[in-house]
């Protein structure tokens, strides 16, 4: 037992003896190691610092890439939004067959109808964040034998393509509309207002229906020069080049002013509302016709109401002031009772009876009277109308004995 | 003839004062305790007259739902 301690005794000695030799020996070799590795290591932390610099510089450059992109994004955002941009073809067909008697001599026409005529249109709108909007419109109608032009004399009129509005709007939410280019002014459609379901057979433009018809007159045994076109009209504003503003909505009402070409002056109050029990449309406004008129000014207003029983009635009026010193001013007087109902599944079918009186318009003295009954009958599968109606036109002159005209028309019109 | 004019412009106007008392686009005020909340019931006043001389609104038979060509 004792020979083992002491042997242990030794081994730790002698160990521990080694040790420390070897341990002086180390800390002689680290002085001399320790100035070279320090050299390595300044070496080293040059070498990894020249690194990240250089990690640096390419790290920048790939930062650099996203940044790009976002700009080339916003430039993309800044394009014309494909869901904020629409552009749309529409149109319609609007055919019929037209027979007139004018108490002389009677004819079956095959006529577009001009009371709704066959056009196309493309238009633009776009539509960014905000209140803002913008827009084209370009629409163009193309008749064959129009049935507010055809005649006994002539039954076959090809028509060109005529451009209905081409124009561009600038809108705002607050501030209002604005258009330019060949648009309707301001009293466009004012003398028209109708809510009875069924103006496509007729309603206070008389002239649509056998315009181009002349009175044929007893007392000469011959047509006079005076046609429907001529002496019963509705003094409804149109379409020509403008610049119109539009002003919001507001209880209701709204109002336009226009300024064209040839000097011509508009401006309207427009009104539109839905209560509990009816829908009400109406409007009233002034037109300054213009340098190149005979006539001075023209006065003009319609109003329509639709009751939810489907009972509707439309009145409509208006005066034109004629720089002719010698011609009284003429003026007209229109009304329809209406009644739309749904008995069929096809769609709904609306009825009207109409009456108007259009005074001093072809001469002075000139008195015509306007009766007409109209039915239109919706086919919705079809996306098409039905129509059918009667005219019957007086005209009371002066010195003459002017026949009474007849007019049935019946066709469809069809959107596409 | 002038008369019938204001006769036409008067209807509207009346129209218009009618509507400050019966107008369907008025602020839903909240029901008292008690009473019955018709608010849901009134007709937001959307109407916006669109001529039947005019290409209708709604569905065309080529075109389907939408009613026109989309071409963007």
């Amino acid at each position: 037992m004792k020979k083992r301690v002491l042997c242990s005794t030794l081994a730790v000695g002698l160990g521990l003896s080694i040790a420390s030799t070897g341990t002086a020996k180390t800390v002689t070799v680290d002085e001399e190691v320790l100035k070279s590795m320090q050299l390595q290591l300044a070496a080293q932390a040059k070498a990894i610092a020249d690194l990240q610099t250089a990690l640096k510089g390419q790290q920048d450059k790939l930062d650099k890439v996203p940044e790009i992109g976002a700009k080339e994004q916003a430039v993309v955002v800044a394009k014309p939004d494909s869901s904020k941009v629409q552009v749309a073809l529409y149109g319609q067909i609007d055919k019929g067959v037209m027979y007139a008697d004018d108490g002389n001599e009677d004819k079956t026409f095959f006529v577009d109808n001009d009371a709704s005529s066959t056009r196309i249109g493309v238009k633009g709108d776009v539509k960014p964040e905000g209140r803002l909007s913008a827009g084209t419109l370009m629409e163009f109608e193309y008749q064959t034998n129009p049935s507010n032009k055809v005649s006994m004399d002539n039954e076959s009129i090809n028509e060109d393509l005529n451009a209905r509005k081409l124009s561009f709007y600038l809108a705002d939410a607050i501030l209002g509309k604005l258009t330019v280019g060949q648009d309707s002014a301001a009293t466009d459609g004012l003398a028209e207002i109708d809510l009875s379901g069924t103006a496509l057979a007729g309603y206070a433009d008389a002239t649509i229906i056998g315009g181009g018809l002349s009175f044929y007159d007893n007392t000469t045994k011959s047509y006079s020069k005076t046609t429907v076109g001529s002496a019963f009209i509705d003094l409804d504003g149109g379409r020509y080049d403008v610049v119109r503003y539009d002003s919001p909505k507001l209880y209701g009402f709204s109002l336009a002013g226009s300024v064209g070409e040839e000097s011509k002056n508009e401006i309207a109050l427009n009104y539109s509302k839905q209560f509990d029990q009816l829908k009400v449309a109406g409007g009233v406004g002034y037109a300054n016709e213009g340098s190149n008129s005979s006539h001075d000014d023209r006065w003009l207003g319609s109003v329509s109401t639709l009751f939810t029983n489907g009972l509707s009635f439309t009145l409509a009026t208006g005066t034109r002031s004629e720089s002719d010193t010698q011609r009284h001013d003429p003026f007209f007087y229109y009304g329809k009772i209406g009644y739309q109902f749904n008995a069929f599944d096809i769609g709904k079918t609306a009825l009207s009876l109409d009456y108007g009186t259009y005074q001093d318009f072809a001469l002075n003295n000139d008195a015509g009277t306007l009766f007409g009954a109209q039915l239109v009958q919706d086919l919705d599968i079809l996306s098409s109308q039905l129509y059918l109606g009667y005219r019957q036109l007086q005209l009371d002159r002066d010195l003459a004995d002017l026949n009474d005209i007849y007019a049935i028309t019946s066709g469809m019109r069809m959107k596409f | 003839m002038k008369h019938a004019l204001s006769l036409l412009l008067s209807v509207l106007v009346a129209i218009a004062l009618l509507s400050g008392c019966a107008s369907v686009n008025d602020t839903p005020v909240a029901p008292q305790a008690g009473q019955a909340d018709t608010s849901q019931t009134k007709e937001t006043d959307h109407f916006e007259y669109h001529s039947d001389t005019e290409v209708p609104k709604g569905p065309g038979i080529l075109s389907g739902e939408n009613g026109e060509f989309s071409v963007y």
